[in-house]
C-alpha cells in the first residue's frame, strides 16, 4: 500500500522530466512543473465519447489496464517495507495490462487500433518469454518464489538485468520499441478511439507502469530495504529509460523480432541455466 | 482546466500548404507551443482545439464536418490563414465550399498568407485566455 502512495506523484514528476528532458533535447523549452496534473484534470473534466461501431466492452478496458498495474504497486515491496506477492501472480498482472491494450485495438473496430492491436500481439510474443526468465533467474538462484522482500545482489544476475531492461522497454512501448503506438504513422495504435476520462485512466496506467517496473527492477536484482535508495534506483532506470526513447529511432517488426528471439531469449534461457546450476 | 492543457488537432481542406508549414514552425523549435501545454495530437478525440487551414474544397468539406463531430466537449475550432477566413488566393475556385465558418462554427479567426508563427501563438492564446 506504501508503494502506491509514493508511485503516484512519482510517475506524475516523472512525465514532466521526460517531457522536459525531449524539449530541452530539442532546445525547446518545454512544458511547466505541473503540466501532467493540468492534463489529468482537463481529460476528467471532458466528454466521453463513444464510437457506434466500436464495442461496449471498450469503456472497461482502461480500468483492466489500471487495477492490475495498481494491484501489483501495492503488493510490491518498498524500501524499507515488506512486500506480500509470489512471482506467477506478477506474471499474471503484467500480461493482463498487455492483453487489455491489445483488446482495446481489437474492439474499437479503427484500422489504426487494429494495426497497433497486431504489432502489441508480435511484440508480446517477442518481450514475454525473456522478461518471464529474467525474472525467474534471481527466483531460481535463491530458490525463493515468494517475494516479500528484495532479492539480494549478485553479479551472476547482470545478464537477467540487461534482458529485463530490454524487455522492460519493449513492454513499456519505448522507443526504438515503440511500435504499437508509433504516433507518426498509425496515430495512437490502440489508444486512438479514447477520449475524456478513459484516455486518462489509459494516460495513467502508463505512466503507473512504468513506475512498476523500475521497482520490480530494484526488488529483483539490487533489494536492499532502503526508501532512499529505492527512489535513486528507480530515478536511474527511468532516466536511461528516457534517454534511450530519445536518442533511437524506431525499428521496424522483424528487426525487433530477430532481436528479441536471436539475442535476448538465448540470454535469458542461459542465465536460467546458469542459475539452476548454481542453487 | 482546458487553458492550461490544450491538445491540438490540425486539418488542410486545401490550402497551399504554406500555412500548414508555419503552424509546424510555430510547434517546432524557437517558438515552442509546449510551454503553453500544446501538444499535436493525431487522433481529433484526443484533442481540444481544432487548427483548420485552407479554403474548405468541396471534398474536403464532408471530413471537415466528421473531424469537427469527433471532437470532445469542449472544443475550440481556429481558422488559420486568408483560405480559411475567405478564400484567400482560392476565393474564385470552382471547387470551394466555402470558408471555414459556413461549414462549421470558428472561435478566433488568424488573417495572414501565411499568416506568422508569432500570429498562430496569439490567436492560439487568446482563444485560451477566452475561456
Ligand atoms: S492562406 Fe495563403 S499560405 Fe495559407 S493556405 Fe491559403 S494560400 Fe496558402
Amino acid at each position: 500500500m506504501i508503494g502506491l502512495a509514493f508511485a503516484l506523484p512519482v510517475s506524475i514528476f516523472f512525465n514532466w522530466l521526460e517531457r522536459k528532458l525531449r524539449a530541452r533535447s530539442q532546445f525547446r523549452i518545454g512544458p511547466p512543473l505541473l503540466q501532467p496534473i493540468y492534463d489529468l484534470i482537463k481529460l476528467f473534466g471532458k466528454q466521453n465519447l463513444r464510437n457506434i461501431r466500436a464495442s461496449p466492452l471498450l469503456s472497461f478496458l482502461p480500468l483492466l489496464y489500471l487495477v492490475p498495474i495498481t494491484l501489483l504497486i501495492s503488493r510490491l515491496p518498498f524500501g524499507p517495507w515488506p512486500g506480500n506477492i509470489d512471482l506467477i501472480s506478477i506474471f499474471f498482472l503484467l500480461a493482463l495490462a498487455s492483453i487489455s491494450s491489445f483488446l482495446s485495438g481489437v474492439l474499437s473496430f479503427s484500422p489504426y487500433g487494429y494495426f497497433g492491436a497486431r504489432r502489441e500481439l508480435l511484440q508480446l510474443v517477442s518481450y514475454e518469454a525473456p522478461l518471464v526468465l529474467a525474472i525467474l533467474s534471481p527466483a531460481i538462484l535463491y530458490s525463493d518464489f515468494f517475494l516479500d522482500r528484495g532479492f539480494g545482489f549478485s553479479l551472476i544476475l547482470h545478464p537477467a538485468c540487461l534482458v529485463f531492461f530490454l524487455s522492460s522497454l519493449a513492454k513499456l512501448r519505448r522507443s526504438p520499441f515503440d511500435l504499437p503506438n508509433a504516433i507518426q504513422e498509425i496515430v495512437e495504435g490502440p489508444f486512438t478511439e479514447f477520449s475524456g476520462p478513459a484516455l486518462a485512466l489509459i494516460h495513467l496506467s502508463e505512466w503507473l507502469e512504468t513506475f512498476c517496473l523500475s521497482s520490480l527492477f530494484y526488488i529483483l536484482f539490487i533489494g536492499i530495504p532502503n526508501l532512499w535508495l529505492h527512489l535513486f534506483s528507480i530515478f536511474c532506470f527511468f532516466l536511461l529509460m528516457v534517454l534511450i526513447d530519445i536518442l533511437t529511432p524506431r525499428w521496424k517488426i522483424e528487426r525487433l523480432m530477430r532481436f528479441f528471439w536471436i539475442f535476448t531469449f538465448p540470454l535469458a534461457v542461459i542465465e536460467v541455466g546458469i542459475c539452476w546450476w548454481l542453487s | 482546466m482546458i487553458s492550461r492543457s490544450p491538445w491540438l488537432y490540425h486539418f488542410n481542406s486545401g490550402g497551399c500548404n504554406g500555412c500548414d508549414i508555419e503552424l509546424i514552425a510555430s510547434i517546432a523549435p524557437g517558438f515552442d507551443l509546449e510551454r503553453l501545454g500544446c501538444v499535436l495530437k493525431g487522433s481529433p478525440r484526443h484533442a481540444d482545439i481544432l487548427l483548420v487551414t485552407g479554403c474548405v474544397t468541396k471534398q474536403a468539406e464532408k471530413r471537415l464536418k466528421r473531424i469537427y463531430s469527433q471532437l470532445a466537449e469542449k472544443k475550440i475550432v481556429i481558422a488559420i490563414g486568408s483560405c480559411a477566413l475567405s478564400g484567400g488566393a482560392f476565393r474564385s475556385s470552382y471547387n470551394r465550399a466555402g470558408p471555414v465558418d459556413r461549414i462549421i462554427p470558428v472561435d478566433i479567426y488568424i488573417p495572414g498568407c501565411p499568416p506568422r508563427p508569432q500570429a498562430i501563438i496569439h490567436g492560439i492564446k487568446t482563444a485560451l485566455e477566452r475561456l
